[in-house]
């Protein structure tokens, strides 16, 4: 009889207050897919979701600035200065791994979706990637903002783009990828004051050599151009 | 209550004293700093890295504290005899089956601020700004703690050998986790299966500890965490590790030395 009441002293709280805490939380689910690779499987296991997605996405950023296999050392070069060109077929899945992974990582959504559509102009993978975040983020607007920029960029529209990109950079969370697109297509519409004045932003905000090396010559470029006489230099 | 509290403060002593212990929380302490070296490879997401790679190791090296010491506690005693020091003396089964839990779980709680202080340490130092959902991922990691301690305090008495022991534990720990995985798998074949095995299913879901229920530190980018979730997650890990307890007592209450 003790055995048979300590048995439903077991079930007691799964049961009640399992049910109340399950009600509110909207669990990622079906995180395993025939994609899923061993440190996906583990971290799943150890409750550790969070973490393989940080380690996924180590490797997206390794495959996207890595070399493809394909390309010559001088194209990756070209590549590296256009900053993300290339082909990398496969970004999409490595993304989509990430965030099937932690369904909350609204920067890889983000930096994934701005890398296939601005970078190698993959529209439509780019918009399936934020629908993904959508999904689970209906409230997040920075991806129905994204959406109809990449809209506006697809139809070569960039005076409606750029306001939506401006929006974009404006806000917290936004990678510095998005900027440094954003400061290509000032270039390519010949906007050059705010062109300089982003690239200034840029440098200031990272360190990093693969951003700064590029602000630092573009800005010495556009001096030039318009014959800036500005306090701000690219420290 | 004061035969309890006795117990429980011997028991912290005992564990402090360990030298696994220190190792332990240097092992902690070197695995946060490392997650400086994890940071840089991702890129913008430095923070987010150093966060979740603290944090895991946090409840890591937590946990296998608490299920080393649990096991280990009273078999250990058994083994040497030691015990009818103990229970010779008027003091009951369950208060010193109490006490010792009580002592195990102040020892790992003590570990783990020690850990989360270092950590926090680090990230206030990169530049993160505090936010509460840290705090509340901490407690409820420690309230995974106080499951996985009482579990393998039961399965201690139950198997009475260690690597039994620890090896129930760690296959509850990662059923706990991947129950909602299971039950997502259950739903997608459930039509397709017969009662009897939909019973067995729901049975186990409901006996099993959801592990998932206490992780929002992988939730934290979610946000969807309010006061009233983590009471009821507070309720349910309380609730679980009593359970745990009385049975365990029952297995102490019933055991001849």
């Amino acid at each position: 009889m003790k055995i048979i009441l300590s048995g439903i002293i077991f079930i007691v709280p799964g049961l009640v207050l399992g049910r109340k805490v399950n009600s509110y939380y909207p669990w990622p689910q079906g995180l395993l897919t025939a994609q899923s690779e061993f440190s996906d499987v583990g971290g799943i296991l150890l409750g550790m979701r969070r973490l393989s997605a940080d380690l996924a996405w180590i490797q997206t950023l390794q495959y996207y600035g890595g070399q493809e296999s394909e390309e010559s050392e001088d194209e990756h070069q070209e590549h590296e200065h256009n900053f993300g060109g290339g082909h990398y077929p496969e970004l999409l899945a490595y993304c989509q791994r990430v965030v099937k992974l932690d369904p909350y990582f609204h920067y890889a959504y983000l930096y994934g979706a701005a890398s296939l559509a601005w970078n190698l102009h993959r529209y439509e993978q780019a918009t399936s990637l934020l629908q993904d975040g959508i999904k689970y983020n209906p409230n997040y607007e920075k991806f129905y903002i994204y959406i109809s920029a990449m809209e506006f960029s697809q139809k070569e529209d960039y005076r409606k783009a750029i306001p939506k990109l401006e929006n974009i950079i404006a806000l917290p969370e936004c990678p510095l990828m998005v900027k440094v697109i954003l400061a290509h297509i000032y270039k390519r519409e010949k906007d050059y004051f705010k062109e300089y004045n982003l690239w200034v932003d840029i440098a200031q905000e990272d360190k990093r050599a693969e951003y700064l090396d590029q602000a630092s010559s573009r800005v010495a470029e556009l001096k030039k151009i318009i014959d800036i006489r500005s306090d701000k230099s690219v420290k | 209550m004061n035969k309890i509290f006795s117990i429980a403060r011997y028991t912290l002593k005992e564990s402090i004293r360990n030298k696994i212990f220190y190792v332990l929380i240097l092992f902690g302490m070197i695995i946060v700093g490392s997650s400086l070296l994890f940071g840089a490879l991702g890129g913008e997401q430095v923070l987010r890295m150093i966060v979740d790679l603290g944090l895991s190791s946090i409840e890591i090296l937590a946990l296998l504290t608490a299920v080393y010491t649990s096991v280990t506690l009273i078999l250990d005693e058994m083994e040497t005899k030691t015990i009818y020091l103990i229970i010779s003396r008027p003091i009951k089964r369950y208060q010193y089956l109490l006490g010792r839990y009580l002592g195990v779980i102040s020892a790992v709680g003590i570990s783990m601020l020690i850990m989360a202080g270092g950590h926090l340490l680090l990230l206030l130092l990169k530049g993160w700004h505090f936010e509460i959902a840290y705090l509340f991922s901490l407690i409820l990691i420690f309230e995974k703690i106080l499951i996985v301690s009482a579990l393998s305090l039961f399965f201690s008495l139950f198997s009475t050998s260690v690597v039994s022991s620890i090896s129930f534990t760690f296959f509850f720990w990662i059923l706990g986790h991947f129950l909602q995985e299971m039950k997502f798998l259950f739903m997608k074949l459930s039509q397709s299966l017969p009662i009897s095995l939909k019973a067995v299913y729901w049975f186990l879901y409901y006996l099993i500890p959801n592990f998932q229920y206490f992780n929002l530190r992988d939730q934290l980018g979610g946000q969807n965490y309010n006061l009233e979730v983590l009471f009821w997650s507070f309720v349910y890990g309380i609730t679980y590790s009593a359970a745990c307890l009385v049975l365990a007592g029952l297995l102490f209450s019933r055991k001849e030395f």
